[in-house]
């Protein structure tokens, strides 16, 4: 196995962070697991394609639009509907979010149509060589990006007022509201802050690969993956995760062929799960 | 009381499901507009748009002319669509409605792998079936009431031979396909035919669809200098694959998008996909009948001739139909299902003669252009030279 094939699974699980981090706050801050991320992640590609298409922006330049644009739509979503149904039932929301999911990909089909697109830039495929190994610039960028995103996601929840009434909505959402803290707010803004850390991962996926208004269920596998991988709540640990799962995928393909990735990739991750339940880096990072 | 009402309600029904079953189709001998049906997947993963509009256009250009003579009769014709959203349960439920609630004549296909579980549903209803999207080899053998007019592998991988053998590379390929049942078909059928063009698979590999890394198949495929690249997998595997291919400065020197290239999406790779090979049914150059006029007609709202292709595969079936219709001068199942046997005609793609319900149509390789644009390169008529895969160089 080459070293272009170790680093190009280790950037990619870069990606695999970014598309997972989102996911993982919404479930560590309502406890509920967000089944329309992956659309969120696809609302990302579409905005930045409006954007670069429309007014020839570069998908970098589109990028924090596109996380604006699809934190917009989240944050009322969480505000005005999925708060009060978690509220009156814990397992509602989940199921509201599977059928947003369904709206939402209605609602891309009919606007962009179900042809692949991916957004263009010249770092797309561009590619530079370090210390002999080959390197995808696209995904070198994506890497950079998780770990900005990452580092920002952290010293918010762990620094700053805000992040601390994130955390204390996590931790006792009654006891946090009696002590004046804006429950409904603090789950909104969680939403609409990963939501737009699914749209970053949207417009990096648009750029390195492609997207159609389908792909939103294998994007939030991913993230489910990572999520699983990296324990709840565990910021750096989502890092970790996501570099796991890439390099688990490169592995495996490179020593038991394409065939059998998922299979090896799966077989590692329900064994993980068996024995640590919580996550295999949940101790190694804590937000 | 309630017991009278349901067994009444039971009689009705049972009357009316006997009747519907055992009327063979509609209107023998009369008037009436005759019903052609199709379940199609008209939205969901994948819209057939364009394939309706080409049954469409050979309706409209029926009834414009009168309709169709049925036993000396003019009737118009009604074409049914439902959108089966790409779900086989609901195909299938369709399907048995048409036939058997709308009394269609005949059905018209939808696609892929859904053409294959409709002629399950054609045969037992005994319902003839005309399709295309589903190249012939792929047709199950079936109890006679499935028609299938569209091109053959066969002919498709010997025409990617052909123009590979003028390239002007080492002949030796990098094969990767998605680990389906349609990937190792293919994969099977590649390496054959690849030995009797002088070929050589160095590098033969499978991933499953979704797959995003191919690092470890490019640096096989530079280590053994393969210079001819066939990818036959789901477009966004080869979107990712391609741009991956770039970045790695893998520079193969011709490369084919089985299945993957035919999509207009292809176009959003923008230089990196120019000089890449694609197999297609229909081309704008082809010289077949009505190219000019599927051009004119529909060139504005499908600029590529991979949907244009669709357009003009739907008006195919269409016409095989309806023509089929017409010699059975009835629309009785079983006249029908006989006359469509012995189509001898000519439509958009090209000439039409069934033997064992297969009717191979012509096949034609195709180069895309940095401008969203398809060149064809094969075969010789209407065909302009083979550039250089410039999108990988």
């Amino acid at each position: 196995m080459s070293a272009d094939v170790l680093v190009a699974g280790l950037l990619s699980g870069g990606l695999y962070a970014l598309i997972g981090l989102g996911i993982s706050l919404v479930f560590g801050v309502l406890k509920v697991m967000n089944l329309m991320h992956g659309e969120l992640v696809l609302g990302g590609a579409y905005l930045a394609a409006l954007l670069v298409g429309s007014a020839g922006f570069d998908p970098l330049v589109a990028l924090p639009f596109a996380m604006l644009g699809v934190a917009l739509i989240a944050y009322p979503l969480q505000r005005y509907l999925l708060t009060g149904l978690l509220r009156a039932n814990g397992s509602a929301p989940m199921v509201a979010t599977f059928g947003l999911s369904l709206v939402a990909q209605a609602a891309l089909q009919a606007a962009f149509g179900t042809d692949p697109r991916a957004l263009s830039a010249p770092y797309a495929q561009a590619g530079f060589t370090v210390l002999g190994v080959r390197v995808q610039a696209v995904y070198a960028i994506s890497f950079a990006l998780t770990v900005v995103l990452c580092g920002v996601t952290h010293l918010v929840l762990s620094r700053t007022r805000a992040g601390s009434a994130v955390r204390a909505a996590a931790a006792d959402p009654t006891t946090a509201s009696m002590l004046g803290i804006n429950v409904g707010r603090v789950y909104a803004l969680t939403l609409a802050g990963s939501a737009a850390l699914a749209a970053a991962a949207g417009v990096m996926t648009g750029v390195a690969q492609s997207f159609t208004p389908s792909a939103g269920l294998p994007l939030l596998l991913t993230g489910f993956a990572v999520m699983a991988l990296a324990g709840i709540g565990s910021v750096g640990g989502v890092l970790l995760g996501g570099i796991t799962l890439g390099l688990l995928q490169s592995l495996s393909t490179a020593y038991f062929g394409g065939g059998w990735r998922n299979f090896v990739v799966y077989t590692v991750f329900f064994l993980a799960l068996s024995f640590r339940p919580t996550g295999l880096f949940r101790r190694v990072a804590h937000a | 009381m309630i017991r009278r009402i349901v067994a009444t309600a039971l009689a009705v029904t049972t009357t009316v499901g006997l009747t519907a079953c055992g009327s063979n189709s509609s209107s023998e001998g009369s008037t009436d507009a005759v019903v052609i049906g199709a379940s199609m997947m008209l939205s969901g993963q994948t819209n057939l748009e364009t394939i309706r509009d080409g049954y469409q256009w050979a309706v409209d250009e029926a009834n414009a002319a009168g309709g169709i003579d049925v036993g000396g009769a003019k009737r118009k014709v009604t074409l049914k669509i439902l959108d089966n959203r790409g779900d086989t349960n609901t195909m299938v439920q369709q399907v048995r409605s048409l036939a058997l609630q709308d009394k269609a004549a005949a059905l018209l296909g939808s696609c892929c792998q859904q053409n294959i579980d409709m002629s399950a549903q054609a045969d037992s209803l005994k319902t003839p079936l005309v399709m295309g999207a589903l190249p012939i080899e792929l047709r199950p053998d079936g109890k006679g009431y499935v028609w299938d007019s569209f091109q053959s592998l066969v002919d498709g991988a010997g025409g990617f031979f052909q123009v590979a053998a003028t390239a002007g590379t080492n002949k030796k390929i990098l094969l990767i396909t998605n680990n389906d049942s349609q990937g190792k078909s293919t994969a099977d059928l590649y390496k054959g035919l690849a030995g009797k063009a002088g070929f050589t698979v160095a590098v033969s590999t499978d991933a499953p669809a979704g797959t995003t890394d191919y690092s470890d198949a490019i640096g096989k495929a530079k280590a053994a200098g393969a210079e001819v690249v066939i990818a036959s997998m789901t477009p966004p595997d080869c979107f990712a694959m391609w741009k991956q291919m770039k970045a790695l400065a893998y520079t193969p020197k011709l490369a084919i998008g089985l299945q993957c290239a035919q999509t207009p999406g292809w176009a959003s790779l923008g230089a990196v996909g120019a000089g890449t090979l694609v197999q297609m049914s229909w081309i704008r150059t082809s010289g077949l009948p009505k190219a000019d006029e599927v051009v004119s007609k529909y060139s504005a709202k499908y600029p590529n001739d991979n949907d244009l292709s669709s357009v003009a595969l739907g008006y195919h079936e269409a016409t095989i139909l309806l023509a089929a219709i017409t010699k059975a001068g009835s629309t009785d199942h079983e006249k029908v299902n006989a006359a469509i046997g012995q189509t001898d005609l000519s439509s958009a793609l090209g000439k039409v003669s069934f033997a064992g319900g297969k009717s191979a149509t012509p096949s034609f390789v195709g180069q895309w252009n940095a401008d969203g644009t398809i060149t064809q390169v094969w075969p010789k008529q209407g065909a302009s030279a083979l550039k250089s895969l410039s999108g990988l160089a």
